[in-house]
């Protein structure tokens, strides 16, 4: 009981922060708006099918959703720890009863709900351009949203025991965030890639939340169907997870060894 | 020992520090560090009030946030209320109410109401047990209505009062206070200071740790006091044994003797 009170506390904090600069709120939902009239026009353009046969437009929108969720298990973690460290809250909230692993668990909840709302925002947005989700197999789609989770977020956590211990110059964020904008297949399909590249694609967890993102929503492609891919995400968190979570452990040692939990 | 609030003993705190190029040639195995605290050890009574005195840069901040389980020690020992705070800091946590010296340490949207709620129940209280508490605590340090404007707009004082108020949240047996009157007008000062004396440690038995530049404050509030100097424990004893230990006159004269025949 006493963890989904800090699982709402850590909701409330997210969202009355966010709540609080109206502004900004109202314009990142307008953002992803035109961000979708944006790509339903450049889709247009490019008319043509994916060798998969989806059309381009719901290719791109699956592919900006799941990559925007991506990016938020990726940054929310170094995010929270980094705004903590700015607001001068890191060592209050160490000082409390809920341990250090609890903490970047739950600081990274409303980041999720955001992301979550944010990519349901672009396929809503994507049917008010005309697109239909007559196939959809949402089992699949869950599935694969609840194993995608963990394989992230294990990144997302050592990008966030590197803010703790190196404070800047994170190279996973660099990495992941920058190889799946151009592997990770959100903009074109990975066949127009050279072989080698494709190759490289699949250490990339985003290649296979993407392909299994798109053939559950677009084409209703069923649960066995996908499991190859499912279970590579799966082996991502599985490995991943626990060494993050180990990682971010020592991280958060090495800071009170040296002194630099609150330096950034 | 067994029976203190507080316990240290020789207690060491050397942070790593960078070589510069021109050591890691000349010297690549020297070990480098900068060492905070040297052997310091103190004890401190259930119920006593006791001061940490000493120049910038002494040490205080760090022996209070080493007890507050923020920082690991390099060696010795150190205990509150019987827990390791290496070994058993979980434990350590829920004896100790820490007020640090920055009072920044609240989230500035949020209220102060708000911000206790939030610090509550990562504390474990439950929403309605925490509400009661909080209204208790904020009635404690004597913060009227404005605790529901948010923390963005507090003066230094309903700062330093929210930070107390915070540290006070879990009824700790133990509070580590780092300089909590250091943002306030003289007459704010003498009522935190009445509050620290008369209703923390008389009142209700808490033991306080005060790291204070004012020695009005330190003599005001404490039953004891610790002199630091550069990682070093010169003197700890009351008020006037400190005085008598370094040759008389008023506490200031006292600790620029302790500190000058250290220099």
């Amino acid at each position: 009981m006493r963890g989904t009170w800090k699982a709402w506390a850590f909701l409330k904090l997210g969202l009355l922060t966010d709540i609080s600069y109206k502004l900004s709120f109202a314009f990142q939902v307008l953002d992803i708006l035109l961000g979708i009239a944006a790509f339903y026009f450049l889709a247009r353009l490019l008319g043509e099918k994916t060798p998969q046969g989806y059309e381009s437009f719901p290719f791109i929108l699956i592919g900006m959703a799941v990559n925007g969720y991506m990016t938020t298990s990726l940054v929310c973690f170094a995010e929270g720890i980094r705004g903590d460290q700015l607001m001068g809250t890191l060592k209050a909230v160490l000082t409390t009863r809920t341990s250090p692993l609890a903490l970047i668990l739950l600081s990274s909840l409303y980041p999720f709900v955001r992301a979550a709302v944010d990519a349901g925002l672009y396929l809503v947005g994507g049917m008010l351009f005309g697109l239909s989700f007559g196939q959809v197999n949402v089992p699949a789609a869950l599935l694969c949203f609840l194993v995608s989770l963990p394989a992230f977020s294990g990144i997302g956590i050592l990008s966030a025991t590197f803010t703790l211990v190196f404070k800047r110059g994170d190279p996973l964020l660099w990495l992941f965030g920058s190889l799946s904008w151009l592997l990770g297949g959100v903009f074109y399909p990975l066949e127009v890639l050279p072989p080698f590249l494709q190759q490289t694609a699949q250490l990339l967890p985003i290649t296979h939340a993407l392909e299994v993102m798109r053939a559950a929503l677009l084409s209703g492609a069923p649960v066995a169907e996908l499991l190859p891919q499912i279970g590579v995400l799966a082996l991502f968190g599985f490995i991943g997870l626990p060494i993050s979570l180990i990682g971010f452990c020592l991280g958060v040692r090495r800071a009170r060894v040296t002194g630099t939990l609150s330096h950034y | 020992m067994s029976g203190a609030a507080v316990a240290v003993q020789n207690l060491t705190k050397t942070f790593p520090a960078r070589k510069g190029l021109k050591t890691l040639l000349r010297c690549p195995l020297r070990p480098s560090g900068i060492e905070v605290l040297r052997d310091v050890s103190l004890e401190v009574r259930p119920g006593e009030a006791v001061g940490l005195l000493g120049p910038n840069g002494a040490g205080k901040t760090t022996l209070l946030e080493i007890l507050s389980t923020l920082l690991l020690p390099t060696g010795g020992r150190a205990r509150v209320c019987g827990f390791e705070v290496v070994n058993q800091a979980a434990h350590v946590r829920k004896v100790v109410g820490y007020c640090p010296a920055a009072s920044q340490s609240f989230y500035p949207r949020l209220t102060g109401v708000g911000n206790l709620e939030f610090f509550a129940v990562l504390n474990d209280f439950r929403p309605r047990e925490a509400k009661e508490k909080i209204e208790m605590v904020l009635d404690l340090v004597g913060m009227d209505g404005a605790s529901h404007a948010p923390f963005q707009w507090y003066s230094e004082g309903m700062k330093q009062r929210l930070s107390l108020a915070r540290a006070l949240l879990t009824d700790p047996p133990v509070l580590l206070l780092d300089e909590p009157t250091k943002s306030l007008d003289p007459l704010l000062q003498g009522e935190v200071r009445r509050f620290l004396r008369r209703t923390l440690v008389e009142k209700l038995g808490k033991t306080v740790l005060l790291v204070t530049h004012s020695l009005a404050e330190a003599e005001e509030v404490c039953d004891r006091l610790a002199i630091i100097y550069r990682g070093k424990s010169l003197s700890v004893g009351t008020p006037q044994e400190v005085r008598k230990a370094f040759g008389g006159g008023d506490l200031a004269a006292a600790l620029e003797r302790a500190v000058g025949a250290e220099r």
